[in-house]
């Protein structure tokens, strides 16, 4: 019997202790926990860091923004290589579930959520020292400038979308209603101007890059104007031109610069998203399909080399309308040639594109034989942000191929001549036109090209205005959002019947329809948010 | 605490005394019976057997009396009082009839066999009953037993048979047959923490024995048991891969998460690919949540229960069995041919038709290439011809076992090797087990169990994408190309298609995986009093998987890639530890079985590395070192993880009579995926049956020898979600937390220093999420006919889960790119399971079986918690496919239905006219399924589902004259795919990509009739690639799985080396008759986005020759 006492007292030994539990409770070990990391000034400033990195992604600069607006502005043009959603942009046949569409929304969307999160964790953050609350005030003010940009840009392109204040309500109600465009501008502009006051002038060399208070202010002129509010936009962008600091880099090579990878430092430029490439040990050169933060590792280049070069993948091309406006009257010359066409397309045909670069004459007198055979460029080809005439000299040797998609061409995305000719658009509306015709001659004298003797009267002065811009800013995805804005705002210019008309003049049809004027609302918004009506099944 | 109590309870129970039957009290009346008839009545009233010889001529001795509350000892001593015989009562209730004065001592002699084959069995113990004389059978299955009283019973017994007692009365030699324990009924049942007879069973277990699995040829497990269980559903999942594992779903699809079942292997949780089929002794497959209970936490999906084999008393015995044969590819899909692809192509790029020669014009503007028609259309190349090829199977299998009463053993090592028939992917298995136990004095029994499998794949599949839509009119090698070996490739720049060489992979990557596993499982079993057990069990799990692959040259189409290596290690380890004890009790007629223990994994826990190199330079890279590449080695990722369980589980078996039986589980377990206060999930069950065939008025009644009715209620549960869902994680990058890859270039410069690395947000914590529950209600029947030769078992459950962890979306606009994690789905399954099943033979030899199994069942979505369909299968170019929302199966396809083809422009402008689209000719025309004149989202519709109505299977067997031929088949019905090659890859006529010969059919002009497809275009307005019914497919099919012939030889051609020597032949995959128009319908895999064949791989037929070999 005593042997059957062990035995259950042995069964007791082993089943008793393991009551415990604690053992259960683990910690994640491949991640930190948010409630403990966000408590110094370097991790803080990641989450601010992570808002930047979102202009990286698909669906903003590193692809398809450059797709979307070239093509949707009729800068860009579609090739035979240019297939699936993207080609659906210039013919106005994109719906609902168009891709690059889609992505631009849901990354703003990624903006705006790294934004609000940020703005929770920072705001909770305490710091002792007054260096680090200088920090806290300005990550907030990083994080403000981001909800205004992002903001901005929906409410110009979609008008009444889902207004996400904070990171709490956000994660509380993920369904949510659209509010009225009004009040998203609104939204935007009370961050911007709350960014404006809370950021620097400008940063030190390592945080080259960071939106600055000019910045904010860029973004903020923007929104007023977009609302036909030029009366306010005015000061803001007299402000910037006064007060900014920011230079139009001196002469055509100023020019040309500010589209190759040394515009990473320029004096111009007030916004941009930089671009790097770290070496495939580091990262993917095609993160840009959707693949940054994920698959394609460090990537940080943007795909617009490869997508528009005529050596590569040839996309697109640049439009005859594009092309045929670098050729004009002005004061009493006529068929004057802008000196920007040559650092803005190759070929010539009588409107002044570049007939040169390191190959040999364009087009080429012997055909070029690359990795995929022959090809014969033929027509007008893209120039600015593509690096072939550098991409084979002793600076460019990164890649030793042709316009690998390693872009490190950092996308400008406001500079200061865009910012002159909006003051200049602001003075026009204001009945300034004098003003506004120093604005103009001074960005155009800076390339070499003649100076207006006068504006004429207020429609002239926007139709010099207009022009001046698609020629400044061909190719810089501006021309949507100009359109947009004329449109809307009093129809100065009626952009549907610009569009369809450039469009018919090229040989392909216009589309273009009332309804274009708001992009769709996507589909995938649309199938889970179900508080976002869209009765008529577009906007 | 809990658990302490009941031990109490148990230790007092154990001190009551042991009561045998004989005190059943009998009413019997007789009048005028012999003594004989007067043994029948009892027979029939009790459970008392009576031995006697029919020489006795005084059992025809009639008799008269009445007993009323009389027990069996006075009864006869009442009735044999003058007779000349006696009597003796044993226990399990057999009484003996001996003549008097015949009880001296004398000899008995004999030899044992095995009832079915004949062979004699060595090792077979032979006792007298009651007393500790007895022998075991020689080599030769003879015996020779002294002493034995006339009238005493010998009881021969041998594991793996039925034991069998035969009275000595005056015989001098016995020679007895023993039977395998086949008789259904009295098969054990393996059912968690113990065993129940097959006859005892009160729920819903499906068990399958080595012996209706010994002839057949499979590679895994799964194989084993597809159509052999019914209502259990399995499906490889990638095609026929060698070494691709099993999807097994055990009564549909309970939940939208982890929805496997849980492995037993040998008593504890285990890796279902763990152990080689030929050491499988049986499996259980416990269906519902009766049974399943007692594993509560992972019990919802089922549990699978593999007893391994184990060393049987007996002389050494060696078998060695082996197969050798050749894999050849299945189907291949019909694609356009060059000239035909050109013409494709020219269409889409806006080239136009011409009539008169058939073909379409070049439209201009195109690469240079399409300017010498004659060199595009010329055929240089069907790429599946190139990717597919043969291979070969091998298996060999060697095994010893044995043992003594004290000691038993066996040991096996196996080996198993088998290529891929696409590509030059291989998969080798070694596989070694020993299992050991020892009988320690009375009361203790130690054992253990050791299974070492080693796993080394090699090579890739070849990629079937790329064959399929790769331009037919460029070979596979190519003098001009710049790629390295001359490997031919095609840009979209050049030839407006981007598909891969599938060839130059297979030639430049060398992908190698290294598996090896250790389970090591100590067990102890203490009898501490009569009834009373204690078990307590440890197991140690080691897994450590390696990779090495390189890319010996870039290859890449025009994109310069730097070759690389790269390796990665992991490592996991599961110590888990078991205790419980067990009581068994039978009072009067009551009888029961308590059950209580307690489990627990503490450390569980695994880290995982891998590293790539890059920039090699020329050389060879097999022997390098990661670190010699040209740029510095980067971590690709790392990741940890840690799996602590903790459970107290109990049991009540009681049965009434024998007749009325009650089965009652518990089970309480943590799960350190949910927050302390939601941690412990509680499942109980209750499941009783009642044995008709023993009651009275069913007893004589003989054609039916069994029938059973089974009733069953529980819960059990699951957590397979993600961990760590309920803490608020940040976020830095990489699929799971790995390096931190949020980068972005501040600075003057753009070096990788100057980048900052950021730290965000990208899923919300799920606080509140707790236990899934899912709650099954079952009846069942079991009966059998002509003693048991015809068997049925049909059952109807009920299922349904509750507080389903579902992922559920959040709108693009939070930002959120994952959904949030919360208890927001309920999902029903109905459904009943049948299994009928006949055994008969000829006098002649002819042996035969037959048996089929089936299952129904209904997939439905009760409740969405927020009425939010979870969409599943986002792709650009279609869209979603799947949808999961309330009064739904899950997952089931959401899409736009077709209406036929617009084939004129007048057409379609009235269809236009009619709802507002801007259709052309050559457009579908899409179905306004709403009505409201619009063709618009609102008009998807549901198309169907990939989970099967019924799924099926068939064995067939017979057996003459040392032949045998087997036939098993399985299949599904009621259920649909969607071939998504088709969708865009195929047919989509979006890209030239080279697609299937459907294509030829595509309208070609305004007017075309004939056209059973759209039109083609690059740009597609109408959206005619848009997810509709036009890519689902019908996916019932029946495989002949294997077909199986094989030959016996007879032991007298044999002489003395071989006990038995078996040659046989199989093919596999002999037969596929579905309507599916991809490669294979059977697609494994997926919850809430299943049912999507991107390129199904068609399962290999494979041609196989074997020897079993027994020495």
């Amino acid at each position: 019997m005593k042997n059957r006492f062990f035995f259950i007292l042995f069964a007791l030994i082993f089943i008793i202790p393991s009551c415990e539990e604690d053992f259960m409770d683990i910690k994640n070990p491949n991640a930190f926990d948010a409630t403990t990391f966000y408590v110094d000034a370097t991790n803080c400033e990641r989450s601010v860091d992570a808002i930047y990195t979102v202009m990286l992604h698909k669906g903003l600069f590193s692809r398809d923004w450059y797709f979307n607006f070239d093509l949707l502005g009729n800068e860009a043009g579609p090739l035979a290589p240019l297939q699936g959603p993207i080609a659906e942009l210039p013919r106005s046949v994109y719906d609902a579930t168009n891709d690059p569409l889609s992505a631009m929304w849901d990354r703003l969307y990624r903006m705006i959520l790294r934004a609000n999160y940020s703005i929770e964790v920072v705001s909770k953050w305490v710091p002792d020292k007054d260096a680090d609350k200088a920090l806290q005030g300005r990550y907030i003010g990083e994080a403000k400038f981001f909800l205004g940009f992002a903001y901005y840009h929906l409410a110009s392109l979609w008008g009444s979308v889902p207004l996400r204040k904070n990171f709490t309500e956000t994660a509380a109600n993920p369904n949510c209603v659209r509010s009225s465009a009004q009040d998203v501008f609104a939204f935007a502009e009370k961050n911007l101007i709350e960014a404006a006051a809370a950021l620097p002038d400008r940063y030190a060399d390592k945080d080259n890059g960071r939106a600055t208070k000019w910045a904010a202010k860029a973004f903020l002129g923007k929104l007023y104007i977009m609302q036909g509010n030029w009366t306010s936009g005015l000061p803001v962008f007299k402000d910037i031109v006064d007060n900014g600091g920011f230079e139009l880099e001196a002469g055509v090579k100023g020019f040309e610069n500010e589209f190759l990878a040394v515009n990473r430092t320029s004096k111009e430029t007030i916004f941009d998203c930089k671009f790097a490439w770290y070496g495939w040990g580091n990262g993917n050169m095609y993160h840009m399909f959707d693949g940054t933060e994920l698959w394609g590792g460090k990537g940080a280049t943007s795909g617009r080399a490869m997508e528009y070069g005529f050596m590569d993948w040839g996309n697109v091309n640049i439009t005859s309308s594009a092309v045929k406006k670098f050729k004009y009257n002005i004061n009493s010359t006529t068929g004057y040639i802008d000196p920007r066409a040559g650092y803005t397309f190759y070929g010539d045909g009588g409107y002044g594109g570049d007939m040169n670069c390191l190959r040999g004459p364009y087009p080429f007198d012997t055909p070029v034989t690359d990795a995929f055979g022959t090809i014969s460029p033929a027509g007008w080809r893209w120039k600015k942000y593509q690096q072939y005439e550098y991409q084979f000299s002793e600076n460019e040797p990164k890649n030793g191929k042709d316009g690998g998609p390693a872009s490190e061409i950092s996308t400008v995305i406001t500079r200061l001549a865009d910012v002159k000719l909006l003051y200049a658009e602001c003075q026009i509306q204001t009945g300034d036109l004098s003003g506004a015709l120093t604005q103009i001659n001074e960005v155009r004298t800076r390339v070499g090209a003649v100076g207006y003797a006068s504006l004429g009267d207020k429609t002239q002065g926007m139709s010099i205005l207009r022009h001046e811009r698609e020629l400044e800013l061909c190719g810089e995805q501006q021309r949507w959002f100009d359109l947009l804005r004329w449109d809307r705002n009093g129809k100065i210019f009626d952009m549907a019947q610009i569009l369809n008309s450039e469009r018919e003049s090229q040989g392909t049809t216009g589309g273009f329809t009332e309804k274009n004027l708001l992009l769709p609302i996507p589909q995938a918004e649309k199938d889970i948010n179900k508080l976002c009506e869209v009765p008529n099944g577009w906007n | 605490m809990k658990l302490a109590i009941l031990l109490v309870f148990l230790t007092v129970l154990s001190a009551s005394a042991s009561v045998y039957s004989q005190n059943i009290k009998i009413d019997l009346t007789v009048e005028k019976n012999t003594i004989r008839e007067v043994f029948k009545i009892i027979e029939s009233k009790s459970e008392f057997r009576f031995f006697y010889s029919d020489d006795f001529r005084d059992l025809d001795r009639e008799v008269t009396f009445t007993a009323k509350g009389e027990n069996i000892d006075e009864i006869l001593s009442t009735i044999l009082t003058e007779s000349l015989v006696n009597y003796k009562i044993l226990e399990n209730n057999i009484i003996v009839i001996t003549p008097f004065n015949s009880e001296q001592d004398s000899k008995v002699t004999g030899i044992v066999r095995d009832a079915k084959t004949g062979e004699p069995l060595a090792g077979v113990n032979v006792v007298i009953e009651g007393t500790t004389t007895g022998t075991l059978t020689n080599i030769t299955g003879q015996y020779s037993l002294e002493g034995v009283k006339s009238g005493s019973v010998l009881v021969f017994s041998f594991i793996g048979y039925l034991p069998q007692k035969e009275v000595a009365g005056s015989r001098i030699v016995i020679d007895v047959s023993l039977a395998e324990e086949s008789q259904i009924l009295d098969e054990v049942v393996v059912i968690g923490y113990g065993t129940v007879k097959k006859r005892d069973l009160t729920g819903s277990v499906a068990s399958i024995q080595t012996k209706d699995l010994a002839n057949s040829v499979v590679a895994n497990v799964g194989q084993m048991i597809q159509g052999k269980a019914a209502g259990v559903e399995i499906s490889s999942t990638s095609g026929g891969t060698p070494g691709a594992g099993m999807d097994i779903k055990i009564r549909g699809t309970t939940t939208l998460n982890g929805t496997g079942p849980l492995t037993i292997i040998d008593g504890m949780p285990g890796d279902i690919d763990m152990v080689t089929p030929s050491e499988i002794e049986s499996i259980d497959i416990l269906k519902d949540a009766s049974s399943a209970a007692i594993y509560g936490s992972r019990g919802a999906n089922g549990v699978i229960i593999i007893t391994t084999k184990k060393g049987k008393i007996g002389a050494p015995k060696v078998t060695y069995d082996s197969y050798y044969g050749i894999s050849t590819p299945g189907k291949k899909l019909k694609v356009l041919n060059a000239s035909d692809y050109i013409d494709l192509l020219f269409n889409i790029q806006g080239g136009t038709y011409d009539k008169a020669s058939g073909h379409w014009t070049n439209p201009g503007g195109l690469p240079v290439i399409f300017n010498d028609e004659a060199h595009v259309r010329t055929d240089s190349v069907n790429m599946q011809d190139e990717i597919f090829r043969r291979a070969t199977v091998n298996s060999q299998n060697l095994n010893v076992s044995g043992g003594t009463d004290i000691a038993k053993y066996r040991f096996s090592a196996s080996y198993f090797d088998q290529g891929s028939t696409r590509g030059n992917y291989n998969y080798t298995r070694y596989n070694f087990k020993s299992s050991i136990e020892f009988k320690i004095g009375k009361h203790l029994v130690i054992g253990n169990n050791t299974m070492f499998r080693s796993t080394k794949t090699s090579g890739r599949d070849a990629d079937i994408g790329g064959a399929l839509r790769w331009a037919p009119y460029q070979p596979v090698f190519s003098k001009t190309s710049t790629n390295p070996g001359n490997y031919s490739f095609i840009t979209n720049a050049g030839n407006l298609n981007d598909a891969i060489n599938p060839m130059t992979p297979l030639a430049y990557n060398k992908d190698n995986g290294y598996d090896n596993k250790l389970l090591m499982q100590l067990y102890a079993e203490v009898s501490i009093i009569e009834g009373l057990k204690f078990h307590s069990q440890f197991q140690y799990e080691y897994d450590s998987y390696r990779y090495l692959n390189y890319q010996e040259k870039d290859y890449i189409n025009n994109t310069q890639n730097a070759n690389y290596l790269d390796e990665g290690y992991s490592v996991g380890m599961w110590p888990k530890f078991e205790n419980y004890l067990t009581f068994s009790k039978a009072i009067g007629v009551h009888s029961f079985t308590l059950m209580g223990g307690i489990s627990y994994e503490k450390d569980s826990n695994g880290r995982s590395i891998s590293v790539k190199g890059t920039g090699y330079g020329g050389v060879s890279i097999p022997i390098k070192k990661v670190t010699l590449g040209g740029n510095p080695a980067t971590v690709n990722g790392s990741g940890v993880w840690m799996s602590p369980t903790m459970s107290y589980f109990g049991r009540l078996n009681y049965s009434l009579m024998d007749r009325y039986l009650l089965t009652a589980n518990f089970r309480a377990d943590a799960s350190y995926k949910f927050a302390p206060a939601n941690r412990w999930g509680y499942f109980p069950s209750i499941s009783a049956a009642w044995k008709i065939k023993e009651e009275a008025f069913l007893r004589d009644v003989n054609f039916i020898s069994t029938l059973k009715l089974r009733a069953s209620w529980g819960k059990a549960g699951n957590d397979q979600i993600n961990e760590y869902a309920y803490v608020s994680n940040v976020y830095t990058g990489g699929y799971s937390g790995g390096e931190n890859l949020i980068v972005y270039p501040f600075g003057i410069d753009n070096a990788l220093l100057s980048t900052a690395y950021g730290a965000t947000v990208n899923t919300l914590p799920s606080t509140k999420i707790r236990w899934e529950e899912t709650t099954t209600r079952g009846l069942g029947i079991d009966a059998g006919f002509v003693n048991d030769k015809l068997n049925l078992t049909f059952d109807y459950y009920n299922k349904i889960t509750n507080g389903i962890l579902v992922p559920v979306p959040v709108p693009l606009s939070t930002g959120i790119n994952n959904p949030a994690i919360k208890n927001a789905a309920s999902v029903s399954n109905k459904g009943i399971d049948m299994q009928i099943s006949y055994r008969g033979s000829l006098a002649t030899g002819f042996e035969y079986s037959a048996s089929l199994v089936a299952g129904y069942n209904k997939n439905n979505v009760e409740s969405l918690g927020e009425g939010q369909p979870i969409y599943a299968n986002s792709n650009g170019e279609v869209g979603f496919i799947n949808r999961t929302e309330a009064g739904k199966p899950i997952g089931y396809y959401y899409g736009y239905k077709t209406d036929g083809i617009l084939f004129t422009q007048v057409e379609a402008d009235a269809y236009n006219a009619k709802y507002g689209t801007s259709s052309s000719a050559g457009d579908y025309k899409f179905l306004d399924v709403n009505g409201d004149s619009k063709i618009s989202d609102a008009d998807r519709t549901n198309l169907g589902n990939a989970m099967p109505s019924w799924t099926y299977g068939m064995n067939l067997y017979f057996s003459y004259k040392g032949f045998d031929l087997q036939l098993t088949g399985s299949g599904v019905f009621g259920c649909e795919l969607v071939n998504y090659n088709r969708a865009y890859w195929l047919e989509g006529g979006v890209r030239p990509f080279n697609g299937s010969t459907t294509l030829l059919n595509r309208w070609r002009y305004d007017g075309d009739t004939e056209a059973q497809l759209p039109g083609v275009a690059k740009t597609d307005p109408n959206k005619n690639t848009r997810f509709s019914n036009r890519y689902i497919e019908d996916a019932s099919y029946t495989r002949l799985k294997t077909i199986t012939l094989g030959y016996t030889f007879n032991k007298k051609v044999l002489g003395n080396v071989f006990q038995s020597l078996r040659i046989y032949t199989t093919l596999e995959n002999a037969l596929l008759i579905t309507k599916y128009t991809g490669y294979d319908p059977e697609v494994g895999g997926g919850t809430v986005g299943r049912g999507i064949d991107y390129q199904g791989i068609p399962m290999p037929k494979n041609y196989l020759f074997g020897v079993q070999l027994t020495f």
